[in-house]
């Protein structure tokens, strides 16, 4: 196990970001399930924020990669 | 500053090819402007409808819309896509072009040629003069704009037609030399686009300079709205492809090296390639669903041709992937899904291109649902249209555009990026963006909220959400136009930065080859005549009637089209063949009426 890196954090937390807020359309448009958008956008940020968080101070770990990360 | 690690040692395509290396940049450059205007543009518009922040007039909404679009999807993207493939085509033949100075002749047509537009679309701000352009880029009558506007488009087309000219010489030249060789993968794909965007601006190009180029100097009284909006249409749909295919090139030949690994197949996508030579064109008309005068089956035959179009682009997406994965598994990746980990996401290349292709798999979604004829009618003309076009052109072709840019812009200037963590940044600050805006939009356009609306309130209207209200989507597309306006002014800051980085050597990236190579596919794949009039015949065979039926019912320079739906030309009284007997001999009679 080890940390995540600067950019993985990044991108993994606007991922994470997206896909959250598409459940919303999703659960509106679909399900019709009216959601509260100012709780949902404020808890999709605390949540994303969270995770990012646990991730650069180590409080969750990512599996260790077993090769040598190269920049290309 | 970007690591000097990056250094290859290998030369740089500006260190073996320098006069390419300038027109490729003067290229990139010009598409810059286009983007950071067209960004301007776009940040203007999504704040106005949404009534975020109004500073202009709604009189000028259309000018302001007829910016942002043009100034994207034809400056943008086309001077993006001359660079690539002037970069494209002579790195893959290792050879100069033919006449630097031919070369530089068709970049100074388009730029002039879109300096003429853009003069044209901007004096609309100023109502003093009589030049305007407020036609939107689907520029079709009714709406009429300065000469200006059609002849800088005219000029701007004419420079993509010796450009590719440009290209087809360089590859004859090398052929000479290399007689018994399959053509190299990058010039196979260059050409192949050219000879798509040779028969698509057949239409345009008669549309202008037919009909509305003249019918703007005052020497035509009337066209026909149907028929230039067809014609427009022949040409609307292809662009998009036009668009593409640079993109689908550099997802082919330069994203699996990035990945670390290689193509895996090269056949697969020569026969991609090919697939959008032949079917790009016949399907224009799968955006006049709602329009009258057009029979209903030919919109059945342009549903049937749209759908066949899927397939290449999910061929690319197997081939694309699986190449991906093999970089992946060469970096050590294992597992099922775990060689997604192994994959350069620090690379802002990589990344962005990933994110690109990751959209447009969604884009590829809200389009099929243009392209059926049923279901079209419940978003036509709605927001959702710019919805799926944002995930298309505004994010897999220039989100990808721009990663690239991160991976060739130090081969063509030999100075490296100035910031790889702001160039990071920027493709998922558009990612972000763009997945907020385009969500917004999506669902806004199922609610019925009209595109191309500088008010779409209207009066204290408001439209009926079936979840969250109406006011809430508005921020949501607010903000994600925000951001993507944000993320535009890092990439241009950090290109414009890179010009003050210390210039260095050894920067080239060679690219890789392909698991399967070209030797794989049959040679007949290569004959280029062979699938260019294939194209042709299905191109007769999808427009000839529907544009006899128009010309026969609606004449040629006739304004009035008759407001009814209709089934079969049979129907009219008119069999096929009579129908294009008789639009042709009103063709003959107007030039013979023309000509003195």
């Amino acid at each position: 196990m080890r940390d995540a890196s600067p950019g993985g954090i990044l991108l993994g937390s606007a991922v994470l970001f997206v896909v959250l807020w598409e459940i919303r359309s999703a659960l509106g448009l679909l399900a019709g399930v009216d959601t509260n958008g100012t709780v949902f956008f404020v808890g999709t940020i605390i949540f994303v924020a969270f995770v990012a968080f646990g991730l650069s101070v180590g409080l969750f770990q990512v599996s260790a990669m077993i090769f040598n990360e190269r920049r290309s | 500053m970007m690591s000097e690690a990056l250094e290859t040692g290998t030369p740089s395509f500006m260190d073996r090819f320098p006069q390419e290396a300038a027109v490729v940049r003067a290229s990139l450059i010009s598409s810059f402007i286009a983007l950071f205007l067209g960004a301007v543009f776009g940040l203007i518009q999504a704040l106005h409808r949404t009534d975020v922040f109004r500073f202009l007039d709604s009189q000028y909404y259309y000018t302001v819309l007829t910016a942002h679009g043009v100034l994207m999807v034809v400056s943008f993207t086309i001077f993006f896509l001359v660079g690539v493939f002037t970069w494209a085509t002579v790195r893959s033949l290792d050879r100069p072009l033919v006449d630097i100075r031919y070369t530089w002749a068709w970049y100074g047509l388009m730029a002039i040629g879109t300096l003429m537009a853009v003069v044209a679309i901007l004096g609309g701000f100023i109502p003093s003069t009589d030049i305007s352009a407020d036609v939107l880029f689907t520029f079709y009558a009714p709406m009429q704009a300065h000469p200006l506007f059609y002849g800088g488009l005219a000029i701007f087309i004419i420079g993509t037609w010796l450009a590719g000219a440009d290209y087809f010489r360089a590859w004859y030249a090398w052929k000479q030399e290399h007689p018994d060789e399959r053509i190299p993968l990058q010039t196979f794909m260059v050409l192949t686009t050219m000879l798509m965007w040779y028969i698509a601006t057949i239409g345009v190009a008669i549309a202008v300079v037919v009909f509305l180029l003249p019918w703007s100097l005052g020497l035509l009284d009337s066209v026909n709205p149907l028929l230039t909006r067809t014609l427009f249409w022949f040409w609307g749909h292809p662009v998009v492809y036009f668009w593409l295919m640079p993109a689908y090139l550099l997802w082919y030949t330069v994203l699996p090296s990035i990945s670390g690994g290689r193509l895996f197949s090269d056949p697969l996508a020569r026969v991609v390639f090919v697939l959008f030579l032949l079917l790009s064109t016949p399907v224009g008309i799968h955006h006049q669903y709602v329009d009258p005068g057009i029979a209903e089956g030919f919109k059945m035959i342009a549903m049937t041709n749209t759908m066949f179009l899927l397939l290449p682009s999910l061929l690319t997406a197997f081939t694309v992937v699986a190449s991906m994965e093999h970089g992946a598994r060469q970096r050590g990746g294992t597992g099922l899904f775990g060689w997604l980990r192994a994959l350069p996401w620090r690379n802002p290349a990589f990344t962005g291109m990933a994110l690109a292709g990751l959209m447009f798999a969604a884009g590829g979604f809200s389009g099929m649902v243009n392209a059926g004829m049923n279901i079209n009618y419940l978003v036509h003309n709605t927001i959702w249209v710019p919805g799926h076009f944002h995930l298309t052109v505004g994010t897999a072709v220039a989100l990808t555009f721009m990663a690239a840019t991160y991976w060739l812009w130090p081969q063509v200037t030999n100075k490296p990026i100035f910031s790889r963590p702001i160039a990071l940044a920027q493709v998922v600050l558009w990612f972000v963006g763009m997945a907020l805006m385009s969500n917004a939009m999506h669902v806004m356009g199922l609610f019925g909220v009209p595109r191309r609306t500088a008010e779409p309130q209207y009066q204290g209207f408001d439209f009926v959400a079936s979840f969250g209200s109406i006011t809430e989507l508005r921020m949501q597309l607010a903000l994600g136009g925000t951001l993507l306006f944000l993320s535009t002014i890092l990439f241009v800051s950090n290109i414009a930065l890179s010009t003050g980085s210390p210039r260095m050597s050894g920067l080239g990236k060679p690219l890789s080859e392909p698991l399967s190579p070209a030797a794989d596919s049959p040679k007949v794949l290569d004959n280029l005549t062979l699938w260019f009039g294939i194209a042709m015949v299905l191109v007769v065979l999808a427009y000839i009637l529907p544009l006899a039926s128009i010309i026969t019912d609606s004449g040629i320079v006739d304004p009035g089209v008759r407001p009814v739906p209709m089934l079969v030309d049979a129907a009219n009284g008119l069999g096929p063949i009579s129908a294009v007997t008789d639009a042709a001999s009103r063709v003959v009679a107007a030039v013979v009426g023309v000509v003195p």
